[in-house]
């Protein structure tokens, strides 16, 4: 056999459906687009759509296939996001994977003393500094919803007290569409401007509509916002199935893909060419309390499906791992906390986000941060798979060291093993008696310890001084503006 | 003989046989406490009781309150108002500002399956609209709902809209962000965190 271009890297990954069901589910969003329509209730978007071929009867807007097509074939099939000094941080593209912070909570589970506790903007500082410091966390959302600032004008503090604390990528949710405009100034400032901030990006808005089939006007607002300053956005539905959408995964999935191309096809038609994503999120629902898990075993498989499709498009994907029921870290934060990382990392999620919440998505707690940081990092070694090379067939090592011999002292080893094993921060591997008598931590105690210990050693990249300055200008100014006081 | 299927039809689901057994035995002159409590109430009695056990969910809880209405709709016409009973009147809504409306779905699905009279708002009430529809509907429970954090201040003003415009009426709240704690800061008599929290709170409301 003669061998020639041979592939070197082996690394695990997955594929859920055929092309054939790829093709069935992509007819059926479309299905979904053309003969149902979303309930937009933006009356200029109406009038964009109508004008661009769409079929508008009051507030239902029903969009031809060829129009979804062509605003597929404008989308960029990828982009590049900058961290908040301008070097470039991710390829959000393909299969390359980046898990990021969970979001939004009104409630807090304390970083240092573990009690939950309604979120406070110190809270969003203190998460910030600590998802800059971890090395598996590769992007941030303002962990929390501060309820000890005016809610109308919460969004600026929360993006304030994040960028000020990590130079990591943000995507933001933003509560108005006011309150977006305003970020994107406080982002600008940092950028050194409207421009460069559009050269090199350092952060996401994160549109949601309302499933099943609603588009706000308030949320319409921001497509356009981020759209006109061709900034990327990452669409985010979420389906409840069986409650918002159908029970079944492939009907969730398919209404999961219509909410999120309409947002596309909003943006596109706005502003041509301008980047976004095709995200989308599966809030599975208990049946017995009727309330969203975040830990349900269906969420990967929707959202890995929901993914194949997108990416048939090439369009970037957004993911939600790292997020358990759990109120304590306990084993089921761990299990749910494992299972859904490593299921959206092998099916290829772009933006995999929500690694840190708790109790549902009700808090936001940086001790599961730091779970999810430690799981990322074993996820992680998994996906980059090894070498089947002659280095790392190692037969000249084999022979030499021979039978009843030992590798520990060989050259090889020594080379290879900080790249072949990956090292725990805070899973123990202790032997017994050293564990009792270190104190017989659980890894509760032992994450509380690793947090106080990068809230002293670790110093985020500052903002300059004036930097600081107009930031806090803008949030006042702001702040005023969108409360009328 | 014929109410027990009627009770059969609400705990099968079955929408359409439990409006035309209803409408049958109603035709056969049978008594209309009877068909109401026994083939109408006690079944929604049951099926709560294989819910609290865990072994009916949700949808199915809501199948069935779908069949008893069916079969409400037939005799309630028929009632006289004293002999109706029901368990009270609920205005339902969800705050000015919020167009989220899932989880009060829930809450007015569970209620009127419960046996409360529900009138479902929608979304994106004023708090006048909340208090005009409980004088008009004479309420005994206004309940409220919002998702977002930003519209908790419009829960705030329905409730004390209701109170100056002399509704007198009690008042719960729910929706994610919502908490015990705002609820008392506000004035709301009750709040509670999940759809069936939520009807039993009502009960013990209106008890």
């Amino acid at each position: 056999m003669i061998q020639t271009n041979v592939t070197q890297k082996a690394s695990p990954r997955f594929r859920m459906l055929t092309d054939d069901q790829v093709e069935a589910l992509s007819r059926a969003a479309m299905e979904v687009l053309d003969k149902v329509g979303l309930k937009v209730l933006h009356p200029g978007v109406r009038k964009m759509l109508r004008s661009a071929g769409a079929f508008v009867q009051d507030e239902r807007v029903k969009v031809p296939e060829h129009i979804v097509n062509q605003c597929l074939t404008s989308a960029p099939k990828g982009w590049v996001l900058y961290d908040r000094q301008g070097r470039r941080a991710l390829e959000v593209a393909g299969r390359n994977s980046y898990y990021g912070t969970s979001t939004a909570s009104p409630n807090t589970k304390d970083a240092l003393s573990g009690e939950y506790h309604q979120t406070r903007v110190e809270d969003l500082a203190l998460a910030a500094k600590v998802a800059d410091a971890l090395e598996n966390i590769d992007w941030v959302m303002p962990m929390g919803s501060a309820q000890d600032v005016p809610a109308k004008a919460a969004d600026l503090h929360e993006f304030q007290a994040t960028v000020t604390n990590t130079t990591k990528p943000i995507v933001f949710l933003s509560y108005s569409s006011r309150g977006a405009e305003l970020i994107y100034d406080m982002a600008a400032e940092v950028a050194g401007g409207a421009e460069r901030l559009r050269e090199r990006p350092f952060l996401v808005l994160y549109p949601e509509p309302i499933s099943p089939l609603v588009m706000p006007a308030e949320v319409a607002d921001r497509i356009l916002i981020a759209a006109d300053r061709f900034l990327p956005q990452m669409m985010g539905p979420a389906i409840q199935p069986g409650a918002t959408g159908p029970v079944t995964m492939a009907g969730a999935v398919a209404q999961g893909l219509a909410e999120s191309l309409f947002c596309l096809v909003v943006a596109q038609v706005r502003r041509p060419g301008c980047p976004v994503g095709l995200g989308c999120n599966f809030g599975i629902m208990d049946m017995a309390q009727a309330l969203m898990s975040t830990g349900a075993p269906e969420m990967s498989l929707a959202l890995a499906a929901q993914a194949e499709v997108a990416q048939s498009f090439g369009l970037p994907t957004w993911g939600l791992a790292g997020a358990t029921d759990a109120k304590v870290l306990d084993g089921q934060a761990g299990a749910e906390t494992a299972y859904h990382i490593l299921a959206q990392g092998l099916a290829g999620l772009n933006l995999i986000h929500d690694v840190g919440y708790m109790d549902m998505s009700m808090a936001c707690a940086v001790e599961q941060l730091v779970l999810g940081n430690e799981v990322i990092g074993m996820a992680k070694r998994f996906f980059s798979g090894f070498e089947v090379s002659r280095e790392h067939l190692a037969l000249e090592v084999i022979a030499q060291v021979g039978p009843a011999g030992h590798f520990m002292q060989q050259r090889h080893t020594t080379e290879h093993f900080r790249s072949q094993l990956w090292r725990p921060r805070v899973f123990t591997r202790q032997p017994f008696e050293a564990w009792k008598s270190g104190g017989a931590k659980d890894v509760e105690t032992r994450i509380r310890e690793e947090i106080r210990r990068i809230l002293q050693n670790h110093r985020p990249q500052p903002l300059p001084e004036s930097t600081l300055a107009e930031l806090d200008r803008i949030k006042v100014q702001g702040e005023k503006e969108l409360t009328g006081r | 003989m014929a109410v027990k299927d009627i009770y059969q039809a609400v705990v099968g689901f079955d929408e359409v046989k439990a409006a035309e057994l209803t409408r049958a035995e109603v035709e056969a002159g049978a008594d209309l406490q009877v068909i109401l409590n026994e083939g109408l109430i006690a079944p929604m009695d049951e099926v709560g009781r294989l819910f609290s056990e865990g072994q009916l969910f949700v949808p199915e809880m809501l199948m069935a309150a779908q069949a008893m209405k069916a079969g409400l709709a037939i005799i309630k016409p028929l009632l006289a108002e004293t002999d109706a009973k029901p368990r009270g009147t609920v205005v339902i809504g969800t705050v000015k500002g919020d167009l989220h409306d899932i989880g009060k779905n829930l809450v007015a699905m569970m209620l009127e399956g419960a046996g409360f009279n529900v009138v479902d708002l929608g979304v994106d009430v004023e708090p006048g609209r909340f208090a005009s529809e409980a004088l008009s509907h004479k309420a005994d429970l206004v309940a409220l709902s919002a998702l977002l954090t930003t519209t908790m201040p419009a829960m705030e003003e329905t409730v004390s809209t209701l109170k100056e415009q002399g509704a007198g009426v009690r008042t719960m709240i729910g929706g994610a962000p919502v908490t015990q704690a705002f609820a008392d800061k506000i004035g709301a008599q009750g709040y509670a965190e999940d759809a069936p929290s939520a009807v039993e709170l009502a009960r013990r409301l209106l008890s």
